[in-house]
């Protein structure tokens, strides 16, 4: 296994962790490695040292409080022998700080898999909730225009009456009764309106949701 | 050793190793091998807790053309040390008696 390799396994084994911690430990064992190859170890040596990238992984991960499956378990990790001491003289020395660059680690908890049964339920449920409530939002239209084409016929039929000189008082009560009839029809019509919207934005709000979810996944 | 008392451990170690300058991974590792167990996997957790308990700050610095991340102890991180001190006095009087069987 080459160096490359043993960090590509390392990046895969910390996978649930977050693009930018993932960044961070990448650059901490690159650092690691950096510094081992200047202190004269060969390139198997130090992944040797390293030990086994999954097995790294795992328990980062676990000191970092994600959960392992049972089939995971962490190996340890067992420090090589031959690991050379680092003597004073060799050392490099550190540098002063020329500007102090303050960094902070931060951990995103890892988010919560959903299962493919609860997903099954979700979009069988949202597809029922959308067609019970185009239906009912249907039914009030059709209400609404039922009560507004009555209300019509019954206002001409009155004016029509009265100006033929039918039924005088009849065709005033008919004519009233057309009226309120008009004012129902338009009450339902701006219920139709505003329900319709409020369904067409769930409908939308969910599906966008549905589809960012995809995505991320 | 016990798993936990050498996590509390490990951390006052890594803390005491840059206690006089500041350190960076390698060199950590190196001055706390001769006298406890640490591997890279273990140091790096360690360094994450005790910069988010603002216990060390830590600064990047260009070396060799790479960059290396330098720690720097803190007072908490200081405290932190003290106190492990006092309560390494105060288990020296529990050995004792645990050591001799208990007798007075």
């Amino acid at each position: 296994m080459t160096w490359k390799e043993w960090e590509l396994h390392l990046m895969e084994g910390l996978s649930p962790l977050s693009l930018e911690e993932r960044a961070k430990i990448a650059e901490y064992y690159q650092e690691m490695y950096g510094d081992k190859l200047e202190a004269g170890i060969s390139e198997e040596e130090i992944l040797k040292e390293f030990g086994d990238p999954k097995a790294c992984a795992q328990k980062i991960l676990l000191e970092n409080g994600e959960e392992i499956t049972p089939t995971q378990e962490v190996k340890k990790v067992e420090p090589s022998p031959t690991q050379p001491q680092v003597e004073k003289q060799n050392t490099p020395q550190v540098k002063k700080p020329q500007a102090v660059k303050e960094t902070v680690i931060k951990i995103e908890p890892k988010k919560e898999e959903r299962s493919i049964v609860s997903r099954v339920f979700s979009i069988i449920g949202f597809i029922v909730l959308t067609l019970l409530s185009v239906f009912a939002v249907l039914v009030l239209g059709a209400f609404a225009l039922t009560f507004a084409c009555v209300a019509l016929s019954g206002c001409v039929y009155s004016i029509a009456a009265f100006a033929y000189g039918l039924d005088v008082e009849g065709t005033l009560a008919n004519f009233g009764a057309g009226l309120a009839l008009i004012g129902v029809g338009i009450l339902l019509s701006l219920l139709f309106a505003w329900l319709t919207k409020i369904v067409g934005l769930g409908c939308k709000k969910q599906l966008t949701s549905f589809f960012e979810r995809r995505i991320k996944a | 050793m016990d798993a936990q008392l050498k996590k509390g451990l490990l951390e006052v170690c890594v803390l005491a190793a840059i206690r006089e300058e500041e350190s960076y991974g390698y060199k950590i590792i190196s001055d706390l091998t001769p006298y406890i167990e640490i591997s890279e996997s273990t140091l790096y957790p360690i360094l994450r807790r005790l910069e988010s308990g603002g216990m060390l700050t830590a600064r990047t610095e260009a070396y060799n053309g790479r960059l290396r991340k330098y720690f720097r102890i803190t007072q908490l991180g200081t405290a932190k040390i003290n106190e492990f001190v006092e309560a390494m006095e105060q288990f020296k009087v529990i050995s004792d008696f645990i050591t001799r069987g208990g007798g007075v």
